[in-house]
């Protein structure tokens, strides 16, 4: 409706979520209402949000029971996930989740259950579907502009990485391209094979989890897709912040996106980087969300797409794990 | 003064015949080849005094201390090895052969015999292959764990029917061409393979036995990751796409086809070039003289050769069977 704004409360406003956080803080169409947390304290950056926006730092319970709260955009611990997506569902609220969706991809199912049960909607915190490239490239791949894809292939490797992450880059970061990768070519993977290890960072070594792999997959249709996915502890020699390049072949042509371009190459007085504008991919994902609820109309980055995702990523670890081509 | 006999003068030994033609410690002094016109013709563009329509007739003769096969992959084997068997040094183009039984027949000879063998791997002599393995032996970039190599080519015309569908002969696309770029992950990896998983298409000349497209994925004894995409099926037949990543454990390397010194907008296309091509064979065929000459051992051996092939044919199993195959544990 017009003028409407859509009330929206922030559960943890870290991590990923503070980043949606922020994107929701921003839009035109949206009031924040309140800040909570999973055990009822608030961290600093929690406590500094509510301050910020003015808003109350309030229990998890009694944030459920705000008058007309529309969405709870939530982060927590894995273990939480389908718990707190139930409490959120059950009175009524839209959901907006962390990536990755959950654990296990039993626990997505449950979620996915949740979401269908209670009628309410769900997005996910898959934000490089919305780049814009990747929607560009999205309308020229419907447009038919490079015939039928036969292949995709993404690199997605971060740059000057101080560490790795704690659960591994795959399971943290693997879902960001696959998800843009789906987008684009909505077919649905059939077996992975993958190759991934610790090659940079000691702590990854120390977990035995990996920094670095090499995805390849068989979808559908015979279309070959293929994910470089990693940190590395340098930088980039085009001062990128990592490779963000997703490729597709076609019948009759193919297509290239940089989501590190268009930029400005730029040298200064703190040195050389790249510049990226045209960019803010969060934002579009949280405008997406908010004006689907707004318009009553279908939405993209969901659970389902979310609950794909994870699947891959737990097959691509069990492959690397057993050096075996694992079928979905 | 090295004396050598050209054994088959088909595409590629146009390159061959241009570096033999620079030598100075070394002259072609006979050329063999199924169709005695062609020998005849490029004996006389070398200089050479004797040609025949069948190698035998020239590799006996004293006067001959080597040979450089350019015959069809499957029939190697049988030139090869009647050439070790005279005590004739060998340089071979790649792939060795089209088996394995065949490359360890030639390596035995070759051996056996005490004669040098060399398999022509030309991008262990271009420039690029050669820059990237100086840096990574300098250690700039620590050690190797991640090589990502793409290189894309147009696609093969629809009645394009040239010795390449034959799978029989040739091996394979992956055999045949991948093999170069295999050789040149084993080479830069520093290590030897363990298993390949590969996938193939042939999405724009599907009437063709062999595959235009290919990405095999090689896990290597050192842990680390080896990818060999390459495509003929690239449309339009302009894209050449290509882009090289060797990701180190204190640094990366990369190159592709937005760093080509060259990029020429033509009515049908951008075309990419660096130039440099004969370079590689001119490299390649200094090598295997000096390697004879100064009784050093050549820089691509036998056995190298015999390792990229043995990805090559793991390759083709794994595409044809759908798994991952162990070449060694």
């Amino acid at each position: 409706m017009a003028g409407e704004k859509l009330k929206v409360a922030i559960f943890s406003a870290t991590g990923m979520n503070l980043a949606a956080a922020e994107g929701f803080a921003k839009h035109p169409k949206v009031e924040i209402v309140a800040v909570t947390e999973d055990d009822g304290v608030p961290s600093d950056i929690s406590k500094e949000w509510a301050s910020n926006l003015n808003v109350p730092f309030m229990n998890f319970g009694d944030v459920l029971k705000i008058p007309g709260l529309q969405v709870v955009s939530y982060t927590s611990d894995m273990s939480r996930r389908v718990e707190i997506a139930e409490q959120i569902a059950s009175s009524g609220i839209n959901i907006f989740g962390d990536k990755p969706l959950t654990e296990t991809v039993s626990e997505g199912d449950e979620i996915i259950d949740i979401v269908k049960k209670y009628g309410v909607k769900m997005g996910v915190g898959h934000n490089y579907r919305f780049e814009p490239s990747i929607r560009d490239a999205k309308v020229r791949l419907t447009n038919g502009d490079v015939g039928l894809p036969w292949a995709i292939h993404s690199d997605w490797i971060i740059a000057t990485g101080k560490k790795g992450a704690p659960i591994g880059e795959t399971k943290i970061h693997g879902m960001y391209p696959l998800d843009a990768m789906l987008y684009l070519i909505p077919e649905k993977v059939i077996s992975v094979y993958a190759i991934a290890g610790s090659y940079f960072f000691d702590n990854s070594k120390d977990a035995g989890v990996d920094d670095l792999s090499f995805i390849t997959m068989n979808m559908e249709r015979g279309i070959i897709a293929t994910l470089a996915l990693g940190r590395t502890p340098h930088p980039h020699p085009n001062g990128y912040g990592g490779d963000q390049t997703i490729r597709i072949m076609g019948t009759h042509g193919m297509l290239y996106i940089d989501a590190n371009r268009p930029s400005w190459m730029s040298v200064g007085k703190s040195g050389s980087s790249n510049k990226k504008y045209h960019h803010d991919n969060i934002y579009h994902m949280v405008d997406h969300y908010v004006n689907s609820l707004l318009n009553g109309t279908d939405h993209m980055g969901t659970e389902k797409d979310a609950r794909d995702t994870l699947e891959i990523t737990l097959a691509a670890l069990e492959s690397a794990q057993n050096n075996r081509l694992v079928t979905l | 003064m090295l004396n050598v006999v050209l054994i088959g003068v088909g595409a590629v030994s146009k390159s061959h015949i241009s570096a033999w033609l620079k030598q100075e410690n070394a002259r072609v002094i006979g050329v063999a080849d199924f169709f005695a016109d062609r020998a005849e013709a490029a004996a006389k563009m070398l200089g050479a005094e004797k040609w025949s329509d069948d190698y035998r007739d020239l590799i006996d003769s004293d006067d001959v201390d080597a040979v450089d096969i350019c015959v069809t992959e499957a029939a190697h084997v049988d030139v090869a090895t009647d050439a070790a068997n005279a005590g004739k040094h060998i340089l071979v183009e790649k792939p060795i052969s089209t088996t394995l039984t065949d490359a360890d027949l030639i390596i035995d000879a070759a051996e056996k015999n005490n004669v040098k063998l060399m398999v022509a791997h030309t991008h262990h002599f271009y420039d690029y292959g050669i820059s990237a393995k100086e840096i990574i032996d300098s250690g700039e970039i620590g050690t190797p764990v991640y090589i990502k190599h793409v290189s894309g080519g147009g696609f093969w015309q629809q009645d394009w029917t040239g010795t390449r569908i034959s799978a029989g002969d040739t091996g394979g696309n992956v055999v045949t061409n991948g093999i170069h770029i295999v050789d040149l992950t084993n080479w830069w990896m520093g290590s030897d393979p363990i298993s390949v998983y590969a996938q193939a298409l042939n999405p724009t000349s599907s009437h063709m036995e062999m595959n235009q497209y290919f990405v095999i994925t090689i896990k290597y004894e050192n842990g680390g990751i080896g990818i060999v995409e390459m495509s003929r099926a690239n449309m339009p037949r302009t894209n050449q796409f290509s882009q090289i990543t060797v990701l180190g454990s204190e640094g990366e390397i990369r190159t592709g086809s937005d760093v080509n010194s060259q990029w020429v907008y033509k009515e049908d296309g951008l075309i990419f070039d660096n130039g440099g091509f004969q370079a590689g064979f001119d490299r390649e065929i200094n090598s295997f003289v000096d390697a004879v000459l100064n009784d050093k051992e050549p820089p691509v051996t036998g056995n190298d050769s015999k390792v990229a092939l043995q990805v090559c044919l793991a390759a083709e199993v794994s595409i044809k069977t759908g798994s991952v195959k162990q070449i060694r544990s």
